[in-house]
């Protein structure tokens, strides 16, 4: 077995491997490593394993993952995540399913600050799952709601996702955090109306609560200022071109840790368990990005990618063909692997065809990154229906029942965003 | 953290020895948080760069990312899936976790070791950084330390999972 064929059978191999519980990054290191000897030779394959590792984490641009990821972290562990929950319910709380209407837009509103789906998720659902089960929510609603709102911290600035779309594709990163923007916005909208159509179906899964004084509201206003400061600095600074992303991320972790000392919230215990918190995600983080690192070497020496490129050109598939090929595949990957495994597993043999077709690389990291929330959320490997299994202990069959018109809400998405690409792109465009 | 793991003194010293790694990991971050948000003040207020800030920040970088690594072994932060294996007997159970701790303790190992030969001929060339003409030598240092510590405590975890799976 030779050439493209060699590298199709990689991919399976990695599947293999991941399904034995061996972790992703180690799997694509692994068969990346094996594959690639077989093809150029197991001196060649010294070489890339040893400049493999050093490579993927010492190019200044890769601060922003770990600084982002500090970032999040620390205004998870701080309290600004239940002064947004407390100011969303406070506003709208009092409506038929109101609470979770709250839980996504204090989801959206936390991924202002934190880059991570599983952080948004695990962070939000520990202050909202007890208020709504405290109100009686059903456990269907409550949960998925949770687990949608989630999704929301990738695609609303600043996202790891962006980062790492960027950095792979030599795209930039400041645009790709500004693209997100309205689909994110978007996003919230839909998750709402997925929250009114089923308590509109059936009122007992989310009864209204109490009404909120005005005097109530403004009080839960100014307990927010934090999050308006933080995400304004960090995302205004790169807008205005006081700084890069790459110091945008040093700003961000700099400010979370600060407003944490500030506000009295910054023990040396949150300090150390923060910073553990950091270590731990950035670690898993590099490590995909090594495993996936060696893999390319070896899918580039298949040269699968051109064949691939070939036979869809042979097969005389149109744009919206190979769009809805590649809107499948990642759909169906989103429910076997993680989402950051899935973009690195792929991206070096799909964005050359993307390219190829003259799809906007914008626009494309923004598609790629819906279809990747998707994946967060369909069972039976959405990460944050395991986040919520271990935050409440809520069955994994009561989560994938009520998850199901939150991924209608993201079909809608991603039908809106390909039918309307200027979604994504009119933003960085006037940058 | 599994309670019967935690009661192993062999996984207590090489727990303590992962954390101590991971904090000065995330010190040489902070260091390279700091020295940016210097650079960025000192630009935008007094109109200079501080010299060095893109080595100092890959240095900071480079011990973030590889002196956390053996943390995440230990605990088995890495991503990986287990719906697919829950479902097996113990005893394969156990041979399955054994077998994949072994895989990524081999490929950490190979990292390592080949990563030792790049680093050597980086020491022997007298490679330095760009900016401050840090020796590169010491960015491979937390690569080298952290990959073959990462070896061992992904075998530890692997023979810690084997042991819990195992009946009785």
């Amino acid at each position: 077995m030779q050439g493209p064929l060699l590298g199709v059978a990689g991919f399976g191999a990695v599947l293999l491997l991941i399904a034995l519980r061996v972790p992703v990054g180690i799997a694509m290191g692994t068969v990346g490593a094996l594959g690639y000897g077989l093809t150029y030779g197991w001196s060649s394959l010294a070489f890339v394993l040893g400049r493999a590792p050093f490579d993927s984490a010492f190019p200044v641009s890769l601060s922003v993952v770990p600084l982002f990821v500090m970032m999040g972290v620390f205004a998870g562990r701080t309290g600004l995540s239940q002064s947004l929950y407390n100011l969303v319910a406070a506003f709208i709380g009092h409506l038929r399913g109101g609470l979770a209407l709250a839980t996504i837009g204090a989801s959206a509103l936390f991924g202002a600050v934190c880059g991570s789906s599983i952080a948004t998720a695990a962070t939000i659902g520990r202050i909202a799952l007890p208020e709504m089960r405290r109100h009686h929510y059903d456990d269907r609603l409550a949960a998925a709601s949770v687990a949608a709102g989630g999704t929301l911290g990738v695609m609303i600035p600043p996202s790891i996702m962006f980062v790492i779309y960027g950095l792979m594709t030599e795209n930039p990163i400041g645009k790709l955090f500004v693209a997100g923007i309205l689909p994110g916005l978007l996003g919230v909208g839909l998750y709402m109306g997925a929250v009114r159509w089923v308590t509109w179906r059936h009122a007992g899964m989310g009864p209204a609560a109490e009404r909120h004084s005005w005097r109530e509201r403004l009080r839960g206003l100014r307990e927010v200022w934090q999050v308006v400061l933080l995400f304004g600095v960090v995302l205004g600074g790169m807008y205005l071109g006081w700084f890069s992303p790459t110091e945008a991320a040093a700003v961000g972790a700099f400010g979370a840790l600060l407003l944490a000392a500030l506000g009295g919230a910054l023990s040396r215990d949150v300090l150390a368990k923060g910073l553990l918190e950091t270590a731990g995600t950035s670690a898993m983080i590099f490590m995909i990005l090594i495993g996936a690192s060696v893999f390319n070497f070896f899918v580039d020496a298949t040269g699968l990618t051109q064949s691939m490129i070939q036979f869809v050109r042979e097969l005389g598939w149109g744009r919206l063909e190979v769009l809805a090929a590649m809107c499948a595949l990642y759909i169906l990957l989103g429910c076997l692997m993680d989402s950051l495994s899935m973009i690195l597993l792929t991206l070096g043999a799909v964005y050359p065809l993307v390219k190829s077709f003259g799809f906007d690389s914008i626009w494309f990291g923004v598609l790629l990154v819906t279809l990747s929330e998707i994946g967060m959320i369909t069972p039976p490997v959405g990460m944050n229906l395991f986040v919520l299994r271990s935050v409440a202990d809520i069955r994994l069959e009561t989560i994938a029942k009520g998850i199901l018109p939150f991924i209608a809400a993201d079909v809608v998405r991603i039908a809106l965003i390909i039918a309307f690409p200027l979604l994504a792109t009119w933003l960085p465009g006037r940058m | 953290m599994n309670l019967e793991l935690d009661s192993d003194p062999i996984f207590r010293i090489a727990d303590r020895a992962a954390r101590w790694l991971a904090y000065t990991g995330m010190a040489l971050l902070c260091g390279a948080m700091l020295v940016q948000i210097a650079d960025i003040a000192t630009r935008r207020t007094l109109g200079f760069s501080i010299l060095g800030t893109i080595d100092l920040t890959q240095l900071g970088v480079m011990g973030c990312v590889f002196l956390s690594m053996p943390l995440a072994f230990l605990r088995g932060t890495h991503v990986g899936v287990e719906f697919l294996t829950d479902l097996l007997p113990a005893p394969l159970l156990g041979a399955v976790k054994l077998a994949a701790g072994l895989i990524a303790a081999a490929f950490m190992l190979a990292l390592a070791w080949y990563g030792l030969l790049q680093a050597q001929i980086a020491l022997a060339q007298g490679d330095k950084s760009v900016t401050l003409g840090i020796p590169m030598i010491l960015y491979w240092a937390p690569l080298l330390l952290g990959t073959l510590a990462s070896a061992a405590t992904a075998l530890i975890a692997a023979l810690g999972a084997l042991r819990r799976t195992e009946p009785g």
